[in-house]
């Protein structure tokens, strides 16, 4: 497997009001290797998005606010860097994409510039040789008609070209890491596996790690390497795909599992989880998932669990398990 | 050099009282003046106008008081009015009547020079009048100075352009004459001495009906007056330089500028120096004459305003065309309190169709009319309007009398002097609304369209300001067109009517040729005008100036308004 | 583009044909004409001939029908009549006063768009900073106070107190270098500026709002994924989408800047439009009325017309077809 290429220890990040305090990272462990998919899973509200851009440093200040941690990328602490330093980072060591591209676009620049800036910015290519380079990019993510569409704006594009060229951008640089943050959520399902072998196919060839962050356990069951389950900010299970599908510990992830609609079995309806994600501004004392777990116990309620490794690379964070 | 003071524009008559306030410093207002000799050379005069000024330059042709004023520096005409409003050799050093009284000989200065140094000759008159009659200035051009020349023989209907009438004579080069069918005494001093030779070496070479295209029209750089055009900025400013040929000898002042100037901002520009003379307002006196740089100049005008009533109204016209009704108006208003509170004090109550500083003026009529609201309420009494049981008088019919008071925008003296009327009527249990001030050109329509009496307009606040000549003609006489105030005056059987006219006639017939004469009869009309009110005179304003104090021999007369006059006498304290 | 800019011109023949009628008819039912005042002088021994004369002679005592069809006829011809008031061809009235009008809004046109939008711009990337509290609050100051009383102020201060530039004009008359370079621009900064005051508030404001709705978008997130620098996302980013809404703007305020220093025109005695047209209604001058109606109404037609064309180079999205 070799060294964790990305390796976050501990990282919290709040939002800080006046009025509120809001844990939406909650101390969160985790690393991915060179190559690897890491697929972070969780309901919205689970803090998993707000981790992302964590890593990123591009949570919205002056809210919020990362309060403890490292990031360490190569054994490089992303924040203890200045601005500047993390500025050469972004978009050149690591890429990222977004939900939604229609928004993550400008709308009022052509998509050649899109792309090309972020080489003209780490390349210091000239912007002609940009375009260039744009066209081929943009062609790499499968999109044939790549001559006319770097002249073009992103609203004269579909949803899913949209998202090649979006990835296309990301990827100009061959990053080291491809952070995608629900990349495929807003896509139509045909679209979606689409986007997603070429995730997949793009990391085969270049060898780039991906942490993909979604709510989808179908995009984790098809991308994953590694998974990590995050609860109201927390971790609550990780491990390696196989394992956690296999063998799955904790009653939320178990919960999520029995979510996904299987079609063989002819369910109509799907098994909800019942209940809401508490409020990050106000977390229960004992185990965060209690109120809403099958199983709950006395002692759910009282001392939060830790995370505890129980196989090889599997961890939990269940009085239970 | 002759000021042309024209009919005041339209502006000049609603501000009347902001523009001219009156007083006692009669006469001008002159600075010690050093021996001639002594007095150095040079400097740039900065004079203003409250508004942009009309851009066609040759005399005559645009009828803005303020192209006239900057044109009377440039061309002096036949004769001139001085300080007294006594004729003065101008152009022309003298003429005579002829026995019959109907033809003027004039003999040009043999010093009157073109600014180009050719001499001004009969020829430049002659052109003159030629465009003064013609078609082209009649018809195309407007004609509002046609009037200068209607009575010379020949010239009573518009002539072919180059037409000469046949009443004006060449006799040489230096001497002309000129004549009317009928002996006429204002003739001279309200027409023919304000006639402007045209250099006839520059326009008599160019058809008429091309003078208003032509560069001349633009900036003329010839001229005879003491400073002649040299550039013009349309809009804002026109730059002058002195005629070293001028006819009374070479003006000290190098330069004058004329500027239009925002009269917000004209206090301002005369303390930075800025501007070198202007006219502000009674209030600002005090604060003028404490600056260090600033003189000022307070002197009566020739001019006055009058509350006028609209004598066949529909509705009230019996009340307002009753002599005693007016009478007691007069006697209820407190003309120097006005005088005090509208003008600051620098003015004078008006008794009669001449203001008080006017040569033709008749001191008898001083005093007359004081305040007294016990006379007013016995004369409406006297004519049975009673005082009903809310306390206001009602028609001698018992009907109930409430009469408007029209005032035009644009003047807040106006406003203020309409609330003091009000309550002087007030006083006397006259209920007087004052409308709002509307237009001055919807006032003159609801004036000129009433002939039925059914306009909204009852009594109304307006002003006059005169030219040099008192003869009534124009304004007066029952025929007269701007006879607004008195309709239903002139046109009953009244004998006062008629006395009105026979005295307007006689002081211009042939006996009235004789000074003494005419202001025997013109002090009659005076006398009878105000016996009669026809309209209820008010104040006459002074007009107040501040100028620099680098600025010496500024002679101020009654008789313009906006400049001073005989401006070759003028001098400027070299910069330092 | 160009048949649209052709059908949008052809489109405003008839609104102009409109307008004209119905100022035509306004400007009759105002009580009074030009000649009356004209022949209001006591000097005029026969004013009632003359009157009559004048009358005649222009034609006012036609049927309003008739009197229309002879100015449009003459229109047509190139010929807008000849100004009562000022004895002079509309058409020369215009071109001397036309062009100093277009001099003063197009200078402070110029200094509000300097000034405001970076102002704006720097207000929204430091939002409740103490720069943007301190200089919100004076444009609101500038923007609440009428042009005319800062007019006043700036003569005050820097003409009367401290004798920098001069307080009216254009140029300065009878001197050598009179009409010079110098000599306008010191003419031109204080009515400019006193032009350019309330404006310059309001599109600070305006900019400001804009670019903290646009600061907030998914694509700017998207340019600091991509590690661009600051100046890079505020100009090439935020400002290109937040100026969309102020070229909108732009356009509707180009026609009422021509009729909008009627007030400063006359303080500052700069001889424009405004003015012109002023007169012409007091002085019940038809001929120029119809003239400076007829320019003012192309002004607001062709400012429109020119804010939807910027808006199309601005904005992609927007295509006239």
């Amino acid at each position: 497997m070799g060294g964790a290429l990305l390796e976050v220890r501990d990282l919290k990040t709040y939002f800080v009001s006046k009025q509120s305090t809001v844990k939406a990272v909650d101390g969160v462990d985790f690393s991915v290797s060179q190559g690897r998919v890491l697929c972070i899973v969780g309901e919205s509200g689970s803090g998993k998005s707000v981790t992302s851009l964590s890593l990123m440093r591009l949570v919205q200040g002056p809210q919020g606010r990362i309060v403890s941690g490292e990031v360490l990328l190569e054994g490089r602490d992303l924040l203890r860097m200045s601005e500047r330093q993390m500025s050469d980072v972004r978009g050149n060591e690591i890429g990222m994409i977004f939900q939604e591209p229609m928004s993550a676009l400008n709308p009022v620049m052509k998509i050649g510039d899109q792309i090309g800036e972020v080489l003209v910015r780490h390349r210091h290519i000239s912007r002609r040789e940009a375009r260039e380079k744009a066209v081929e990019l943009l062609r790499n993510v499968g999109l044939a008609r790549a001559d006319e569409m770097v002249h073009e704006y992103p609203h004269q594009l579909s949803g899913g070209m949209r998202q090649r060229a979006m990835i296309a951008m990301a990827m100009a640089c061959q990053p080291k890491l491809l952070l995608a943050d629900e990349p495929t959520t807003a896509l139509d399902v045909t679209i979606q596996a689409q986007v997603l072998d070429l995730m997949r196919a793009l990391q085969k060839e270049t060898g780039t790690a991906i942490i993909l962050v979604t709510h989808d356990l179908g995009v984790v069951a098809e991308m994953a390497d590694d998974v990590v389950v995050m609860y109201a900010g927390q971790i609550v299970e990780s491990g390696p795909a196989d394992e956690i599908f296999d063998r799955p510990l904790h009653p939320y992830t178990r919960a999520l599992m029995d979510s996904i609609p299987v079609i063989e079995e002819e369910r109509e309806r799907l098994r909800a989880i019942p209940g809401t994600v508490p409020s990050a501004a106000h977390f229960p004392e004992g185990c965060r998932f209690a109120d809403r777990c099958s199983l709950v116990e006395g002692r759910c309620r009282e001392r939060l669990p830790e995370l505890r490794e129980l196989g090889p690379g599997h961890s939990v964070r269940c009085h239970l398990a | 050099m002759k000021r042309r003071t024209a009919w005041m524009s339209a502006a000049a008559v609603v501000s009347l009282t902001t523009l001219l306030a009156g007083c006692s410093s009669i006469g001008g207002t002159q600075a010690s003046a050093p021996k001639r000799t002594a007095i150095p050379n040079g400097g740039t005069l900065v004079e203003t106008f409250p508004t942009a000024f009309g851009t066609n330059m040759i005399p005559f042709l645009d009828s803005s008081a303020y192209t006239a004023t900057a044109d009377s520096y440039a061309f002096d005409s036949l004769l001139n009015f001085n300080q007294k409003d006594q004729l003065v050799p101008d152009l022309v050093d003298k003429y005579a009547f002829s026995k019959s009284k109907t033809t003027i000989t004039f003999w040009l200065n043999p010093k009157a020079r073109w600014s180009n140094g050719t001499p001004v000759t009969s020829k430049d008159v002659q052109l003159s009048v030629d465009w003064l009659a013609s078609k082209t200035y009649n018809v195309t051009d407007q004609g509002a100075y046609g009037y200068l020349v209607q009575n010379i023989v020949g010239a009573s209907k518009p002539l072919p352009d180059g037409t000469t009438p046949s009443g004006f004579k060449i006799i040489n080069s230096h001497e002309f004459s000129i004549s009317m069918a009928q002996p006429d005494a204002a003739v001279l001093p309200s027409q023919w001495a304000g006639i402007i030779p045209l250099p006839s070496a520059v326009l008599g070479k160019m058809p008429m009906s091309a003078w208003k295209s032509s560069s001349f029209n633009k900036v003329p750089t010839i001229g005879s007056g003491p400073f002649v055009f040299k550039s013009l900025v349309p809009g804002q400013s026109i730059t002058q330089v002195r005629n070293p040929y001028y006819v009374f000898g070479a003006p000290h002042i190098q330069t004058v500028v004329w500027k239009v100037i925002s009269p917000n901002v004209v206090n301002g520009d005369l303390a930075s120096g800025q501007v070198d003379i202007a006219g502000i307002h009674p209030q600002d006196v005090q604060k003028m004459k404490a600056l260090p740089n600033l003189s000022v100049a307070i002197f009566p005008s020739n001019s006055f305003g009058y509350l006028g009533w609209r004598l066949n109204n529909a509705k009230y016209g019996s009340v307002f065309s009753n002599v005693k009704f007016r009478q007691a108006v007069e006697y209820a208003i407190n003309r120097p309190a006005l005088v005090k509170a509208i003008d600051k004090g620098y003015g004078k109550p008006e008794n009669g169709p001449l203001p008080p500083i006017n040569f033709w003026y008749n001191s008898k009529l001083n005093n007359t009319y004081a305040y007294s609201p016990a006379t007013a309420n016995k004369l409406l009494d006297s004519i049975g309007m009673k005082v009903g049981a809310n306390g206001w008088r009602t028609m001698p019919n018992g009907k109930p009398f409430s009469p408007t008071l029209t005032i035009s925008t644009g003047d807040s003296n106006i406003v203020t002097e309409s609330t003091f009327i009000a309550q002087f009527m007030k006083a006397v249990h006259i209920n007087l609304t004052v409308l709002p001030p509307i237009n001055f050109n919807t006032m003159l329509s609801q004036l000129n369209n009433d002939s039925k009496g059914t306009q909204p307009i009852q009594g109304f606040l307006l002003g006059w300001s005169l030219s040099d000549d008192p003869d009534p003609r124009g304004l007066w006489r029952s025929t007269d067109n701007l006879n607004i105030t008195s309709i239903d005056w002139t046109n009953t059987k009244d004998p006062a009517i008629v006395e009105n006219d026979r005295l307007i006639h006689l002081q211009h017939s042939a006996a009235a040729f004789n000074l003494a004469y005419r202001k025997k009869i013109i002090y009659q009309w005076q006398t009878l005008l105000n016996q009669q009110m026809p309209e209820n005179f008010l104040t006459m304003d002074d007009a107040i100036y501040a100028y620099n104090k680098n600025v010496h021999g500024l002679v101020f007369s009654a008789y313009t308004f906006g400049t001073p006059i005989d401006a070759w006498k003028w001098w400027m304290s070299p910069a330092k | 583009m160009a048949t649209y800019i052709i059908r949008r011109l052809l489109g405003l023949i008839p609104t102009l044909f409109v307008i004209t009628v119905i100022v035509f008819l306004l400007m009759h039912a105002m009580p009074g004409n030009a000649f009356e005042a004209l022949v209001f002088n006591p000097r005029l021994k026969n004013a009632a001939a003359i009157y009559n004369r004048l009358v005649q002679e222009n034609g006012l005592n036609q049927s309003l029908p008739v009197q229309y069809f002879d100015w449009i006829k003459n229109l047509l011809q190139g010929n807008l009549g000849i100004s009562y008031s000022l004895n002079m061809p509309v058409s020369e009235l215009i071109a001397t006063y036309l062009p100093n009008t277009l001099l003063l809004a197009v200078t402070a046109e110029i200094i509000i768009l300097v000034v405001s939008i970076p102002i704006g711009l720097y207000q929204a990337r430091n939002v409740n900073g103490p720069f943007d509290v301190l200089s919100s609050f004076i444009a609101v100051l500038f923007y609440s106070i009428p042009g005319f009383v800062f007019a006043l102020l700036l003569i005050y201060l820097l003409s009367f107190t401290f004798n920098l530039l001069p307080s009216s004009g254009t140029v300065t008359p009878g001197v050598p270098w009179s009409g010079d370079f110098a000599d306008r621009v010191s003419h031109l900064l204080l009515p400019a500026l006193a032009l350019s005051l309330p404006g310059l508030a309001y599109y600070t404001r305006l900019t400001r709002g804009n670019s903290l709705q646009v600061i907030v978008a998914d694509f700017v997130r998207t340019a600091r994924a991509k590690g661009l620098r600051g100046p890079r996302i505020l100009f090439r980013h935020v400002l290109r989408n937040a100026v969309i809404p102020i070229i909108a703007q732009f356009g509707l305020d180009l026609g009422g800047l021509f009729s909008g220093a009627v007030i400063l025109e006359q303080i500052f005695t700069w001889p424009g439009m405004g003015e012109l047209s002023i007169n012409a209604n007091l002085n019940r001058d038809y001929p120029l009325i119809l003239g400076t109606t007829l320019l003012f109404a192309i002004t607001v037609l062709i400012g429109n017309l020119l804010a939807d064309i910027l808006l199309a180079f601005a904005d992609p999205r927007i295509r006239y077809d």
